[in-house]
Formats: structure tokens, sequence, C-alpha cells
């Protein structure tokens, strides 16, 4: 197929579905080459043999019913989820408030209580950081374990 | 209700906005999977697994375009997956399930069963012979009017593919009108 031919015929078919308004292709080459005009008449055919009308499908009671149960247990899982996510974040703010506030508390108090205190704050501190991938993995297993449809 | 307004409210957790919503598109979801797989348990069983993914992913919903073109979408990509998994065990050509009883389907009258017996048949000869891609093309294309952007979005492939992929569709669907002898215009 020429390279004319498949640009006509490209047109004829955007114009045929509707993805343009005008015919555009070259009417004296559509008229004079047969392949094109063999193609045109094969888009009335198929639109003669396979007709356009869409297959209507009604959903079984059956289905419906399955189908709103797990849009329900989707929504009670998901609310759970969000609950989680909730405890877990005040589970991570509670020790990192305490850390804070026990820090002020130990260097206002440093001079009188000594250095080891601080010592001790300051380790907590930096290592809090390293405890949220754990508690992250805990997490993680929990719902895993809490998950009916393994997804 | 507006489908946007369905898609706000299911995203926000209205669980009968979301059954309203994915129902509504039932039809449109199982009559292109029909077409696409020729196989009607298949279907059904594609249907069911893309409405439950739907249910989950519903949150990560984005609507720029149709709700179907989205389930479609999914659709799509579980045939491909199935096909892939079952590539050796399963010739989808062989499948001839789509004379079967319609049980779900609206039932039509003596006439209307007669003609689209036909246009079954047809459509059946006519679609098994395009590849899977091609198939879906056309049948976004022909059956549902999906305009070339919308289904370049949902095959995930450039705009000129979508026209090349329908163009090679009409010139195999003509080779196999003539083959068969359904070239009847």
């Amino acid at each position: 197929m020429s390279s004319k031919c498949r640009h006509t015929q490209l047109q004829m078919m955007d114009w045929f579905y509707d993805e343009q308004e005008q015919q555009n292709w070259d009417m004296d080459h559509a008229q004079q080459c047969r392949e094109c005009r063999n193609y045109y008449q094969q888009l009335l055919k198929t639109e003669k043999n396979l007709p356009r009308r869409p297959l209507e499908f009604e959903a079984s009671e059956d289905f419906i019913r399955s189908l709103e149960d797990h849009v329900r247990r989707e929504g009670v899982r998901s609310q759970e989820q969000k609950e989680k996510g909730r405890i877990f974040k005040e589970l991570g703010a509670f020790p990192a408030a305490a850390i804070i506030l026990l820090t002020l508390m130990g260097s206002l108090f440093y001079n009188d209580i000594g250095p080891s205190f601080i010592q001790v704050q300051l380790a907590g501190l930096f290592l809090f950081p390293f405890l949220i991938p754990i508690l992250g993995i805990v997490e993680k297993r929990r719902r895993q374990g809490s998950d009916p449809y393994g997804s | 209700m507006m489908e946007r307004e369905l898609i706000k409210k299911a995203q926000a957790g209205h669980n009968p906005a979301l059954n309203q919503l994915l129902l509504d598109n039932y039809s449109i979801l199982m009559g292109y999977l029909v077409k696409l797989t020729l196989n009607k348990e298949l279907s059904e069983d594609l249907t069911q697994e893309t409405l439950l993914r739907a249910v989950t992913k519903i949150r990560d919903y984005r609507p720029e375009g149709k709700f179907s073109t989205w389930l479609i979408a999914i659709a799509k990509n579980l045939y491909i997956d199935d096909l892939r998994k079952n590539k050796k065990l399963r010739n989808y050509q062989e499948y001839d399930s789509l004379e079967n009883t319609p049980s779900r389907e609206k039932i039509p009258s003596l006439e209307d069963r007669v003609l689209s017996g036909i246009a079954f048949d047809k459509m059946k000869e006519c679609l098994s012979a395009l590849s899977a891609e091609k198939r879906s093309v056309f049948i976004l294309k022909h059956y549902y009017g999906y305009s070339y952007k919308e289904i370049a979005a949902i095959e995930q492939c450039p705009l000129g593919t979508v026209r090349s992929r329908l163009h090679n569709s009409i010139e195999e669907i003509r080779k196999v009108m003539e083959q068969e002898g359904l070239d009847e215009f």
C-alpha cells in the first residue's frame, strides 16, 4: 500500500468514526484509486455487518448482593485502617513529645542532677528515629494479619 | 444523580453511591469484555474482578474522563494478565460460550434473538480474527464510540498506534468477511 493510499484511508476512517467533521481526503485520488474505493466500501460493510448497537447486560441479584457486601466490608476495612493510622500517629507523637519535654527538664536541672541524665535524654532523642521503621514493620504485619481479602 | 457527584460521594465513603456507580457501568463493562474475550463466563469473572478492584482503588481514581474508561482500563489489564497466565492452557478462539443462554442478559424478543444471533455469529467470526490489542481498539471505537484520545489512555499507547490498529483491524475484518462469505453488502 502506498503512503498516499494509507493516508487517504486513515482520513476516511477518521471521518467515518467521527474523529473529523469534514471529508479531508484527496477526492481525486479516492475516486481513481481502486484500493481506496474498496476501503471506503469496507467501512460501510463493517457498519452494516457489525451493527454498532452495544450489548445490554444486567447484573444478577446474587452479583449485586456480593458486590454490596464487598463494598461494605471494604468500607469497614478502610475505616479500621484510618483508625489504626490515627492511633499509630498518636503513639508516635507521645514519645516524641515526652523526649522533648524530658530533654528540656534535663537541661534545666543539668547543673543539679549532673551530666549523666542529659546524656540519657540525648541518647533517647537520637535513638527515637531508629524506632520508626521498626514500628512501621510492626504496623504492616498487624495490617496483613487483619486483611481478610489478602490484598 | 450525575456521575461526578456519585464519584465524589463514593470516594468520601458513601457505600450506596459506590454501588450505584459500579452497577451503572456494569452493562458497558460486561459488553466490552464479552466482545474482547469472546467468552461469557470469562467476561463475568473479569467483570466481577474489575468491579472488586475498583472498590479497593476508588480513592485513587482521578475523575478526568468517563468512569467507564477507568473500569475498562482495569478490565483490559486484567484480561491481558489472564492471557499471559493462561497462554498455554487456553485458546480463546475456541471458546464457544457466546451462544450460551445469557443468564444476566436482558431477555430479548424472538425477532431480536434471531437477529442478534446472526449478528453475534458475524461479530464472533470477525473479532476472533483480530489480536487482543487490535480487538480492544476496534471494540472501543466501533461499538462504544470512544475517542482516539480516550482509547490511547485505556490502551496506554500513542494515538498513532490507536489509528494504526483500527485501520489494520478493518483490513483484517474485510479479509474475514470475504473468506467467510459474510460480505453481503
